[in-house]
């Protein structure tokens, strides 16, 4: 069962956030303030701590952010932030934090980047070769393989495809998809990263009983062997 | 009016405090002009004095020499009588102890004298005491020799001289008091009306401007310029008043539509409800979405953005965007087609600017290349300095008169489509922060849109 740590003083928007991830089986701690928050960081064992940007009494997130990667923490970090502007993510990135998401956001959005948290320290050398049920990737030579049977990827579609089975049996929504297959930062207004799924599902999982690509509702894609409950 | 002048003493105008100093400085350089004047008139005077006593007495010591002493009584009466300088002239022969013989003055007191040579000497002529400037001698006989000249009137000069100098340097300081005090209220009167001007504004009447004169003195070339600011103030003003009432209404708005929804949700059951709250989940993140934009655009008119800027390699970019959109535009049987000429780059943030072009490509596959035969063209080439970019659609372009409302906020060409109005607005504060210019032409038929980018300096064109 993971263990979340949430740093947030708001205490509606914390007791929220609580729930939504009780409700995914994590066990989760609130901490209301900056002083609190940092001494449960350092003496709990957390697979992942989500830290309001801003909190109370000069004791900011980034203070906290600082202070914890001082003392050789490497908890994963998440940070909330009320702050949009570009030179605010760049800081907290700077600062040590591994994501940072904008409020408003949707709790989906949060969940994903949180599983991804997780999945990143897990898997901290990549393999060579991905399997998923019968597809197999291998990354050195950028082959691609469906049953046996060769897939023909476009060096785009291959990356796409590669990022999903790296996060297999997660939800990625289409924010890290743009952002990490196409190594830019935007919030595209049409269903652009819905054509590139939809043309990768053609060539992956057509003419097979068993689809791997499946649409979170709201949400983004999987990769699974299993329809997600979602 | 009243706080306007009530700073009115002269010492707190610029005006007067300079009028004065200069005034203070003519003064000064009037004393030491005539100071140096007289200094070296007197010197020159009492000069010409001591070398014709001298000269005096050396012509009356050689008679007295050449025809003896009894002689020189007639001589002195000669020199007394020959109606030259003979006002001030003075000759006296005493004995050894000082008693007149003969002369026209006489020694006050009476005294013998051990050293010879120039001096002044305190003396009684005509019944007057005066001061002489006298060169005396001794005869052989011992008897005294006293030749020189009444100081009197280089006194006279002396007192005349200081009295027009003081005469002078009193109209010189009315003068200059007067004429600051002048200067003063001429440079307040003028500054005056622009302060009130300015009063006016800074209490809210932004329609004041300052009343300008015919003279294109500094006062007139000020007030215009503070005339164009304020224009550009007030012009700015009507633009934040405008986006704020459209923001207000654009956020409003769909917020009162999921606060019915709320209400009404409570009233339905099972599935309804359900489908009900997954759509106001989307309204709201609507809403989120409808900020974040507003917050991006007025970052990017803020210009902060702009330390963060690097090489972007517009082939890339555009190679880039070609490859995301080309699929959405198969999808509908269109094409998307991107020429570069050469490898131009601009200096910029590569994720700002593929925002925008994304944003362009968009509008230009929602309106476009909505059917089969849409078409999308993408070229771009460095002109100059600049990189000239184009996006040529052949899609049904937009009314000439809406034109130039398209990059408004919640600006909305066609209402039927889904959007909020934000994208050309957020393209528009890219460009701009790029330093860079954006256009808006019908073709016939379609579409262009051209964005003019600076080049990146030092960067071979291939």
């Amino acid at each position: 069962m993971p263990r979340f740590l949430i740093i947030e003083d708001d205490s509606q928007n914390a007791r929220f956030l609580a729930e939504g991830m009780r409700e995914l089986q994590a066990e989760v701690c609130v901490c209301p303030d900056g002083v609190q928050g940092l001494t449960q960081a350092v003496t709990g064992h957390w697979d992942a701590i989500v830290l309001d940007r801003m909190l109370p009494d000069g004791f900011d997130g980034i203070k906290i952010l600082q202070a914890l990667r001082g003392m050789g923490n490497t908890t994963p970090v998440l940070v909330l932030s009320a702050l949009s502007a570009t030179d605010e993510r760049v800081r907290c990135l700077k600062a040590g934090c591994d994501d940072y998401l904008t409020k408003p956001f949707a709790f989906s959005e949060l969940q994903a980047r949180l599983e991804a948290l997780l999945r990143r320290v897990q898997s901290a050398a990549p393999a060579p070769v991905l399997e998923v049920g019968d597809l197999r990737l291998d990354l050195l030579s950028r082959h691609a393989e469906r049953g046996g049977r060769t897939l023909m990827l476009q060096p785009r579609e291959f990356r796409l495809l590669a990022f999903l089975a790296r996060h297999v049996d997660q939800t990625v929504t289409r924010t890290m998809l743009l952002e990490s297959v196409w190594d830019y930062r935007f919030d595209p207004q049409t269903n652009v990263i819905d054509v590139h799924i939809s043309r990768l599902r053609n060539k992956v999982d057509k003419g097979v009983e068993q689809p791997l690509i499946h649409t979170v509702r709201g949400v983004g894609y999987c990769l699974s062997t299993q329809a997600p409950g979602l | 009016m009243s706080l306007l002048h009530a700073a009115r003493r002269p010492w707190s105008s610029i005006a007067f405090r300079l009028a004065l100093s200069y005034g203070g400085l003519l003064l000064l350089t009037m004393v030491v002009v005539l100071t140096i004047f007289y200094v070296q008139m007197v010197s020159v005077f009492s000069h010409r004095m001591d070398r014709e006593a001298n000269m005096d007495l050396q012509r009356l010591q050689q008679h007295a020499l050449n025809h003896g002493e009894a002689s020189l009584n007639q001589e002195i009466n000669r020199l007394l009588s020959d109606g030259v300088d003979s006002q001030t002239e003075i000759a006296i022969l005493t004995d050894s102890d000082g008693n007149f013989l003969i002369g026209n003055a006489r020694i006050l007191p009476q005294r013998s004298f051990n050293t010879f040579g120039l001096r002044e000497l305190p003396l009684e002529r005509y019944g007057r005491t005066m001061t002489g400037r006298v060169a005396v001698a001794q005869l052989p006989s011992g008897n005294l020799l006293i030749v020189g000249s009444d100081m009197d009137a280089l006194q006279d000069i002396e007192q005349r001289f200081m009295r027009a100098s003081l005469t002078a340097a009193v109209i010189v300081v009315i003068l200059a008091i007067s004429g600051s005090i002048g200067f003063g209220r001429l440079v307040d009167d003028r500054a005056a009306s622009i302060r009130h001007t300015m009063l006016q504004v800074a209490n809210g009447d932004l329609g004041q401007r300052i009343p300008l004169s015919d003279d294109e003195d500094e006062f007139t070339r000020l007030g215009r310029d503070i005339n164009k600011m304020l224009d550009q103030i007030e012009l700015l003003m009507d633009g934040v008043r405008h986006v704020s009432n459209t923001i207000a209404h654009n956020l409003r708005t769909p917020l009162t539509r999921v606060l019915l929804q709320l209400r009404s949700a409570r009233h339905l059951g099972g599935n309804e409800q359900q489908r009900l709250l997954e759509h106001l989940e989307q309204e709201v993140q609507d809403l989120g979405t409808v900020f974040d934009k507003l917050l991006q655009i007025a970052e990017l008119e803020s210009g902060m953005r702009r330390q963060e800027f690097g090489l972007v390699d517009m082939q890339g970019l555009l190679a880039d965007i070609a490859d995301l959109y080309a699929p959405v535009a198969e999808e509908t049987g269109s094409h998307l087609e991107v020429l570069v000429h050469g490898h131009p780059c601009a200096r910029g943030d590569a994720d700002l600017l593929a925002n925008a072009l994304a944003n362009l490509v968009e509008n230009a596959l929602k309106y476009a290349c909505q059917q089969a035969g849409g078409h999308l063209r993408i070229t771009a080439e460095q002109q100059g300095d600049m990189i000239d970019l184009r996006l040529q659609d052949n899609g049904p372009g937009v009314p000439a008169d809406l034109l130039p409302h398209i990059t408004d906020r919640f600006y909305r060409a066609h209402e039927r489509q889904p959007g909020h109005g934000l994208g050309l607005s957020s393209v528009q504060a890219i460009v701009q922060l790029h330093s860079g210019s954006l256009h808006f032409a019908n073709l016939a038929p379609g579409f262009e849109v051209q964005l003019r980018l600076p080049a990146a300096a030092g960067v071979e064109r291939a």
